[in-house]
């Protein structure tokens, strides 16, 4: 059964603002998730949208539009970050779920750990598994990215940051699978729950035995003038592992599919291995997978709509970077494009993507490693991949093949 | 005139927290219309990553330069 169920819009929505669109259940054409969505919301003229499905609420479209919601934090909260009828039973994802000013303590916690700096010893961290990862099965001729390649690269890379034994890896990648993906909000929640947990142990551990690790540092820190309590700890542990296993591990699925289906764009990577940095930022560009959302926190006027405190309105990250207004011929994929990078494919505003410098540095060895070895790869003949998506969309299996005897 | 030592003001370096973009002193950011030698302080409170568009808030001393 769907999850969502319609309600006729309230007196204050005009009729020509409703949209019939259910952002977990609407028919995407092949892979291209963020295209559909860009064609379904262009589908109507008005800036302002307005949709019965889950819950009910508002949607904005332009890249003016996502970015005034995601930085005016007097008008939109973050307490509520998904469209959703469902119970969320888990605590606040620190310091996502918190607005200015309680946000800040929290987040500058994290951005040490994840500065430039931090991330370049991570990096290489990130290259010797890429490279160990793509070695083990090149000469296969095949393989399952989203599981022998996507989803252990960034996991490997959080382990390493909150000190995590290697083998505890097959479990956590699993539960975390789950509580992103899992069929219904209770599987879901169970999952976060399992995930939680297993948090705790780490946090009671590292309490009693501090390392050099993150968990080991925010376990130690202060916040507001005293040590920060279990419950946003956890929150914070939570997030962690939400927001940097899933988020990377369904990029990778886009841009394997996109370079798996498009030759003469590998072929220019290979060939002119230094337009890899662009292209990445490109890459990200054309395939943003966040769909963020915002509570209406005081009443706030565009476009001669008022959205009212207590709504929720949807801020799509790829309305952004697929703006035509920002970027010309957006669906093109052009690796020499100026400036792909000034898109809001990591959010904006505050909450900006404390993770976004690691993500960047996994995805372009992802690309430096990979194509320097497995040049000429494709979509497995009479296979369907599929997007699947919550509020980040990602490509649950992609089975690629590729001529052995051309590996490197 | 001397060349100012590494880390003094002129010579010193700002990376981007997003996407680690360099902003070098000594370079400026002529795209931009910084002329090279424009010290930090004296760069806009409006300029922008030149790479990811976040601001200049955003940068931080590279302490190691
Ligand atoms: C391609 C990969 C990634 C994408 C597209 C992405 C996207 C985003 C977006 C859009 C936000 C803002 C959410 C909002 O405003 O509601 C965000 C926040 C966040 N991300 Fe990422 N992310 C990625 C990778 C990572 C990684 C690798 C980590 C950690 C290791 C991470 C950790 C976080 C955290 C902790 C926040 C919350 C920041 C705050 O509330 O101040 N992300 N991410
Ligand atoms: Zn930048």
């Amino acid at each position: 059964m769907m999850a969502s169920q319609a309600i006729s819009a309230p007196p204050h929505v005009p009729a020509d603002r409703v949209i019939d669109f259910d952002l977990y259940n609407f028919p995407v054409e092949g892979l291209e998730y963020q295209a559909t969505m860009r064609r379904i919301f262009q589908s109507n003229p008005a800036r302002v949208l307005w949709t019965p499905h889950n819950g009910g609420h508002w949607i904005v479209k332009n890249n003016q539009d996502v970015a005034t919601v995601l930085a005016d934090n007097d008008h939109f909260s973050s307490r509520r970050i998904m469209v959703t009828t469902e119970d969320q039973q888990r605590p606040p994802l620190v310091p996502l779920q918190l607005d200015p000013p309680h946000h800040a303590p929290y987040r500058a916690l994290l951005q040490a750990a994840l500065s430039p700096k931090a991330v370049g010893k991570l990096g290489d961290r990130a290259r010797e598994l890429s490279i160990e990862l793509i070695e083990g099965f090149k000469r296969d001729g095949h393989c399952e990215f989203i599981g022998q390649f996507a989803q252990h690269l960034p996991i490997a890379i959080f382990m390493e940051i909150v000190g995590l034994p290697a083998e505890d890896r097959p479990y956590l990648t699993e539960v975390a699978e789950t509580a992103m993906r899992g069929e219904t909000e209770e599987i879901r929640n169970e999952a976060a729950g399992k995930l939680m947990m297993y948090g705790m142990a780490k946090v009671a551990e590292r309490r009693a035995n501090p390392g050099n690790d993150l968990i080991s540092t925010i376990v130690k820190a202060e916040v507001e003038g005293k040590p920060i309590d279990d419950f946003p700890l956890t929150g914070m542990i939570l997030l962690l592992l939400l927001g940097g296993l899933d988020t990377v591990a369904s990029t990778l699925g886009f841009y394997a599919q996109f370079l798996a289906t498009h030759p003469e764009h590998r072929r220019q990577l290979v060939e002119n291995p230094e337009l890899i940095a662009n292209a990445n930022e490109e890459l990200l560009r054309r395939f943003p997978i966040a769909i963020l959302a915002r509570e209406v926190k005081a009443d706030f006027t565009l476009d001669g709509i008022t959205m009212k405190a207590g709504e929720m309105v949807l801020a799509p990250t790829p309305m952004d970077g697929l703006d035509e207004h920002k970027f010309a011929d957006p669906l093109t994929v052009d690796f020499n494009r100026e400036k792909p990078g000034a898109n809001s494919t990591f959010g904006g505003g505050v909450h900006r993507c404390v993770g976004s410098m690691l993500a960047r540095t996994e995805l372009r060895i992802f690309l430096e490693e990979w194509l320097k070895r497995i040049p000429d790869f494709a979509v497995k003949p009479g296979f369907e991949p599929k997007v699947s998506a919550r509020s980040v969309a990602t490509i649950t299996r992609l089975e690629l093949v590729w001529d052995p005897a051309s590996v490197k | 005139m001397s060349t100012p030592a590494k880390g003094q003001p002129g010579t010193r370096r700002y990376q981007c927290f997003y996407c680690g973009t360099v902003y070098d002193e000594a370079l400026g950011c002529p795209e931009d219309g910084i002329p090279p030698g424009t010290l930090w302080e004296d760069v806009p409170d409006d300029w922008v990553c030149p790479e990811c568009a976040a601001g200049k808030a955003d940068f931080a001393l590279d302490e190691d330069w």
